[in-house]
């Protein structure tokens, strides 16, 4: 009985010890913490060997990628700027040895002007098959960026921005919920895909301290 | 003598333990045979939450192309009925013209059915292509995780002639699948 309640009392203690954020992080640290997939700001699925990669980016990590590259003063008016909207990366690789995807451009194309429309709408057409689901609502994005693809990773990236009135500037989310990044693959034969994050991923996310 | 034996004792337990590690050990890595499980592929397929949702998208998108080919068979009935009941009414030479102008609609109409037929079908096969790839992505780190070293399926084919019940995880993987679908 005795042992019984030790253990129940040692997997509450590592719970709650796993369960606590940090409050603020040194620059590095913070962004190995954020690229950490048990942090639950992003998640992973593999179709048929193309890995899908689904990130959520803080108005910290925004920020800081900012007032590294910048000459501005105030790191805090850069993270106010990016407050209130909900801002994804999305990626999609595969191994470059995979006789099917060894070129995630080029895949399944039959000739150039197929690539030139793969391009446009890859350039222009985000919100075709990159939204956001929020209360069984659907958001398509205010700003997005087709990212490029990297040749040497075989790799293509994306981001965008969400304006969710919910999420009011993170500072109030009583009324936010989870929210589903959805993504309806145009060409790589992946199919429709789900990434779920979970509200608490989003709540007293640390800072960075210099 | 209560000391000795109690080292006994201690001896007897570290030797159990010894002999109990030693069996799961040699069940762990010598098993007798390969884990093995079947699917009922097309049961697990047509349920699976990603199918159910292609195929309602993959219809309506399918209905909207058909309802093109629909309002063009009406226009080409409508003018074979108006040739058929007034070419009375019309000269030899106005009459030439109609059909031929009937002909080319016609021909336009079975180029457009095809087409569309051809591309209803090229999207039907990009449509199950990615929901296959999903489930068959899905079963192999399902397998991974739960150690089975074949997991078969029933086909049309009937390459699976038998198998035991206690060895079909169709239920089983189609539950993790729908509440992986959607919940990553």
């Amino acid at each position: 009985m005795v042992y019984r309640l030790t253990q129940v009392m040692l997997c509450l203690m590592l719970m709650s010890s796993c369960s606590q954020k940090p409050k603020a992080l040194r620059p590095n640290e913070y962004l190995k913490w954020v690229a950490a997939e048990e942090n639950g700001l992003v998640i992973t699925k593999v179709i048929n060997a193309v890995t899908l990669n689904a990130r959520y980016l803080p108005a910290d990590y925004l920020a800081y990628h900012e007032f590294k590259n910048s000459t501005a003063d105030s790191f805090d008016s850069l993270v106010a700027s990016y407050n209130c909207g909900l801002t994804f990366q999305f990626n999609i690789y595969a191994d470059k040895t995979n006789k099917n995807y060894s070129n995630l451009m080029y895949y399944g194309l039959r000739n150039e002007q197929e690539l030139s429309a793969r391009t446009r709408i890859l350039s222009f057409n985000i919100s075709d098959f990159i939204m956001l689901e929020h209360d069984d609502k659907i958001y398509y994005p205010e700003l997005s960026q087709f990212e490029g693809y990297d040749a040497i990773r075989n790799r293509l990236s994306f981001q965008m921005v969400f304006s969710v009135d919910e999420f009011d500037c993170g500072l109030d989310l009583s009324s936010f919920q989870d929210v589903t990044l959805i993504f309806e693959d145009p060409y790589w034969d992946v199919g429709v895909n789900y990434f779920e994050f979970e509200k608490n991923s989003f709540t007293g996310l640390p800072k960075i301290k210099f | 003598m209560a000391s000795r034996c109690n080292k006994l004792i201690l001896i007897s337990i570290t030797l159990a333990l010894f002999i109990l590690i030693g069996i799961n050990a040699y069940l762990f890595y010598f098993r007798t045979g390969p884990k093995i499980g079947y699917v009922r592929s097309s049961e697990l397929i047509n349920q699976y939450a990603g199918t159910v949702e292609a195929r309602a998208k993959f219809e309506r998108k399918k209905s909207a192309m058909l309802a093109n080919v629909d309002s063009l068979k009406l226009h080409l009935s409508q003018a074979q009925y108006k040739l058929r009941n007034f070419s009375t009414e019309l000269t030899r030479e106005e009459r030439t013209e109609k059909e031929n102008e009937l002909s080319q609609l016609q021909q336009q109409f079975f180029q457009y059915d095809a087409a569309i037929g051809k591309k209803i079908d090229e999207e039907d096969k990009v449509m199950m292509t990615a929901v296959l790839n999903q489930v068959n992505s899905y079963i192999e780190s399902y397998a991974q995780d739960q150690g089975y070293d074949i997991i078969m399926g029933t086909t049309l084919s009937g390459s699976l002639l038998y198998g035991d019940k206690a060895l079909d995880v169709t239920d089983e993987i189609l539950g993790h699948l729908n509440t992986s679908y959607k919940r990553n």
